[in-house]
């Protein structure tokens, strides 16, 4: 057994592609362990875990490419490097034009009307202004884009009458596409738009649930309704909407907006035409009333009150009902069993849950906790009821998002596992075209896994989960929920109710105890 | 503010320009809507110095 | 006027003096007496500044060989030991618009063609191609039989073309090249068309002047002559072109064996070095090996500055087959070519690329901030001297990196050093 490298100096793979190259190499007959990368620090410090750090490659660059594997022959190594390169080969022969900019790309397609841009971070204003100045509306998956080049992108937009959806947009649906990590939605007269990701999809998934659906949805992106920014994206996403025939009725959701930008918002809001409802988290319902607006408590709320607009409800359980589906599962719960985790690939979700959770069984500790005294020393070590998000960047930073890339998440199933303490375990599933083809099927074994470890130490363990998605997404909604289900997971309709039917569960421990 | 643009791009057929990893190109085509990939890499392949002196010397066109 | 202003405007002078360009190869005479600059105990070697503690042994041969067919040492050894003491200089053909193909050095006596650019007013240098001997100081062998080989270059052969030629009054480059537009010359390693081409528009002349039937004979038998002609018309629009300050336009490009250098434009003289690539595609033996093989040497590919060659290698697909490349690549390294120049010829357009011509003027700012490093064509010595085979190789980035550093010191954009 040894160490073979194959190193591409200044050679430029994006971290997707890297991810299946490393999958595949891994799969490759004669490889013990395989890496396929840009050299980042990251890798380094893999490889020296591994002991696969050679000199050549500590040398190496951020801009250098490597393939390193311990193989049982420098032939395995040939052979394995030789497969995984005709695959990247066999896609660029496939491809029609290859095209390093987007000017080319412009040029060659005149008819083109919207950008997606998903570049590191700091190079998202240099694009993005490239795509507005080519006269295309702009979606940037990107983050870690400073505010002010978000300010200057938006503001260079709003110059040019064009959508700027995002920095960190993960969300948007336009006419009818879903775009970077959306859910695939019907059509329908409700025009959304929101700074939130997770909320919109969430929001659009019921609609389409409950048969009807979206016009539009714009996202703007985490970061334009703070200061710096000023809501430029969410004034001209209410503007557009009021003027798009196809919307009915408005949509609006975020976490709550500056001051300066909230008033703005709730000027906008009053003088719509259009019933407009608004979930702005840690808002008032008096604010949004006396500006007309119709006010949501939270997501669920949000689009029950867009839904009774066309006179539908969306059933969920009622507190009566997640009392009794409590009481069951926590049955063979014992009494040292007093603590909940929360693994989350949405980070509005684990807001909206740690909301819901806190109401009823106190604060919540994690990466991203609602106060900052509950934010965990160490984000791989949880305390007591602890909520992550694996969304944020110190699971993400040279890795695709989790909704993409589950593996992150995955590993940390039976950490939580082992703690004798714990008692339930959540989980969210995000359903997206770029996404996982499996996401469930990618973690039950971990699941089943983790239940017999806590079998055989004599305690039992409750996992509930959400799927958020829709039935005309690639993957098949109602089998993933299924395979939840024949894994032992509790499967509730909405993460709202799952945060609910956790907390209580806790809250009957105590009881116990 | 003017929505004209933003009116056209709605009642227009989709075309996209994807820049950055193609599995977000092919996720368009997936759905039925024309994607064009841009297989976009950072300026002077990632070399901070190098863009220093571009930054002054000539944006590329 | 910012710092981007200026040099794009001082781009914009280089390419219209390279687009413009208007070479006439007017006259064969012995260096010393054309060449700016030259000097009797001076010998001019491809690539940049060579480290003469770490020369390779065919250029080392050649230099020491030239000396000595200069008169400068009675053998070889001398001349080397004269050389290490200074008391023979040796300095970059390219840094006196002169051009030396693979191993070849050029001294004194040697009579060189003389290119004059009628538009931009410069000149250009290279002694003509030797013939298809392969044992000749153009790749880095010397012996009795090369010297008298050499001599009668010299005395008889040269004197001849130089004769014919100002009998003709100068013979228009441009016209060869547009000619042959479609023949399949690929222009710096495979001429045979413009050298065809250029026989017969000077054989008239050469009947005319009367010159020796051997020499005629010589002269329309090599189909690689026509190389030097056009390295010398690249060198003459590079004369010109050197003297635009703040361009970041390559005029210069070349290998000695182990160190590849660039120059551009706005730095003159400049060269910005890295080791040398090796040249990747066919050998002329089957028992040579890499190991075998010297990196890049040679100035032939100043043709590459003037925007032939491996830059527009879809000119001439045949040198693709022949070095163990394909079609497609011969696209695809025009079009890098062409991602990362400034302008193009439109004399000599290629049929079969939609008649569209060489890219020229490369844009150190696009090589860098695109990271397209263009490829080019060559020929590659043995380390004993003699051919190893042909073929191309990528340009390293480092020397371009340098370049903008370099172009940027002289704008007083960063410190020197």
């Amino acid at each position: 057994m040894a160490v073979f490298t194959k190193i591409e100096k200044n050679r430029y793979v994006d971290s997707l592609e890297t991810l299946s190259m490393t999958a595949d190499l891994n799969s490759q007959e004669g490889v013990e362990i395989g890496f396929a990368s840009m050299v980042k620090a990251s890798l380094k410090s893999d490889l020296e875990k591994n002991g696969m750090l050679t000199k050549e490659i500590a040398n190496l660059e951020e801009s250098d490419f490597v393939i390193v594997a311990r193989c049982f022959t420098r032939e395995a190594f040939d052979n394995a490097v030789c497969e995984i390169l005709k695959e990247d080969k066999k896609q660029e022969k496939d491809k029609k034009s290859i095209y390093q900019d987007i000017e080319d790309a412009v040029k060659a397609h005149p008819e083109a009307n919207l950008c997606q841009i998903n570049v590191p971070g700091e190079y998202a204003l240099e694009e993005t202004t490239k795509a507005l100045n080519a006269g295309l509306h702009c979606c940037v998956f990107s983050n870690n884009v400073p505010l002010e080049d978000e300010k200057k992108m938006k503001e260079l937009a709003m110059e040019k009458g064009l959508l700027c959806m995002g920095p960190d947009c993960g969300v948007a649906n336009i006419n009818g596409a879903a775009l970077v990590l959306a859910s695939i939605n019907n059509r329908g007269p409700f025009g959304i738009c929101g700074a939130s990701g997770t909320g919109i999809q969430h929001v659009a998934a019921i609609l389409h649930e409950c048969g009807s659906g979206v016009s539009q949805a714009i996202g703007t992106g985490g970061n334009d309704l703070k200061e710096p920014v000023g809501g430029i994206m969410m004034k001209m996403g209410i503007d557009a909407l009021e003027a798009d025939p196809e919307t009915k009725y408005i949509i609006l959701i975020s976490r709550r907006p500056a001051d300066s930008v909230l008033q703005i918002l709730l000027k906008k809001i009053k003088a719509c035409t259009k019933p407009v409802v608004v979930f702005f988290m840690g808002c008032t319902p008096k604010q949004i009333e006396e500006n007309g607006g119709i006010f949501a408590a939270n997501l669920d709320d949000c689009a029950q009150k867009a839904l009774s607009l066309i006179g539908k409800t969306y059933e969920l359980e009622s507190p009566e009902g997640i009392h009794e589906k409590a009481m069951y599962a926590a049955r063979n719960l014992s009494p040292r069993q007093k603590y909940l985790r929360g693994m989350y690939t949405g980070g509005t979700y684990m807001d909206e849950a740690m909301v819901a959770m806190q109401e009823i069984v106190g604060p919540i500790w994690s990466n991203a906790p609602l106060s900052p005294e509950y934010k965990l020393a160490e984000s791989y070590k949880s305390i007591g009821n602890t909520c992550v998000d694996y969304g944020e960047e110190e699971f993400t930073l040279g890795r695709p998002h989790p909704a993409i890339d589950p593996s992150v998440r995955k590993a940390e199933i039976m950490r939580e596992a082992s703690d004798e303490e714990v008692a339930v375990i959540v989980l969210d599933c995000i359903l997206t075209p770029p996404g996982h083809m499996d996401p469930v099927g990618d973690m039950v074994s971990e699941i089943r896994n983790a239940k017999e470890l806590a079998l055989g130490k004599g305690r039992d363990l409750v996992f509930i989960a959400s799927v958020l998605g829709t039935d005309a997404d690639l993957q098949n909604k109602s089998a993933q929920i299924e395979k939840f289900k024949r894994a032992g997971v509790i499967v509730c309709k909405t993460n709202n109710e799952a945060s609910l039917l956790a907390a209580e569960i806790i809250r009957l421990q105590k009881e116990r105890s | 503010m003017d929505c004209r643009k933003i009116l056209e791009l709605f009642n227009s057929e989709l075309v996209v320009v994807s820049v950055g990893s193609p599995a977000f190109a092919k996720a368009i085509e997936d759905q039925g809507y024309q994607a064009i990939q841009v297989d976009w890499i950072p300026p002077a392949g990632g070399d901070r110095q190098m863009q220093e002196l571009l930054k002054i010397m000539g944006r590329l066109s | 006027m910012t710092i981007e202003e200026r040099i794009n405007q001082a781009n914009e002078k280089v390419m219209e003096l390279f687009l413009n360009v208007s070479p006439f190869w007017t006259d064969v005479r012995p260096a010393i007496e054309v060449v700016p600059g030259m000097k009797r105990n001076l010998i001019l070697h491809p690539g940049p500044p060579i480290d003469k503690d770490n020369i390779v042994f065919p250029l080392k041969n050649s230099i020491s060989g030239a000396a000595v067919h200069e008169g400068l040492a009675s053998n070889v050894e001398e001349a080397w030991s004269k050389v290490i003491a200074g008391e023979i200089e040796i300095a970059p053909a390219q840094d006196y618009r002169c051009g030396c193909a693979a191993a070849m050095v050029m001294s004194a006596s040697m009579p060189v063609i003389v290119v004059e650019d009628r538009n931009g007013g410069g000149k250009g240098f290279s002694t003509p191609h030797p013939g298809p001997k392969p044992k000749v100081l153009r790749w880095g062998l010397y012996d009795d039989e090369v010297e008298q080989d050499l001599r009668a270059f010299r005395d008889v052969y040269c004197p001849a073309l130089g004769k014919a030629v100002r009998a003709s009054g100068g013979i228009d480059i441009k016209t060869i090249l547009s000619k042959t537009a479609g023949m399949g010359d690929e222009n710096h390693n495979r001429q045979p068309a413009g050298s065809m081409c250029l026989a017969l528009t000077l054989a008239p002349y050469l009947l005319d002047t009367d010159a020796d039937k051997q020499v005629i004979k010589d002269f329309l038998a090599n189909d690689r002559f026509f190389l030097n002609p056009v390295m010398a018309a690249a060198l003459a629009v590079i004369d010109s072109a050197k003297k635009i300050k703040d361009s970041t336009v390559m005029v210069a490009m070349a290998g000695n064996g182990e160190d590849f250098g660039i120059q551009v434009a706005g730095t003159g003289n400049k060269w910005y070095t890295t080791q040398a690539p090796y040249i990747d595609g066919t050998m002329l033996k089957p028992t040579y090996t890499k190991a075998d093989m010297l990196r890049y040497m040679g100035d032939s590919c100043v043709t590459e500055v003037f925007g032939f060659g491996g830059m527009c290698a879809i000119a001439g697909p045949m040198y693709m087959k022949l070095t163990g490349s394909s079609f497609q690549e011969a696209i695809d390294r025009t079009e890098k070519a062409r991602k990362v120049s400034l302008g193009e010829h439109t004399f000599a357009p290629v049929p079969w690329d939609n008649y569209r011509g060489q890219p020229v003027g490369i844009d150190v700012r696009k090589v860098v901030g695109y990271n397209v490093l263009p490829i080019s064509h060559g020929g590659s010595g043995l380390k004993t001297g003699g051919q190893a085979g042909a073929g191309a190789a990528e340009l390293p980035i480092d020397c371009f990196k340098k370049a903008l550093v370099g172009v940027a010191e002289s704008l007083g954009m960063v410190k020197e050093g």
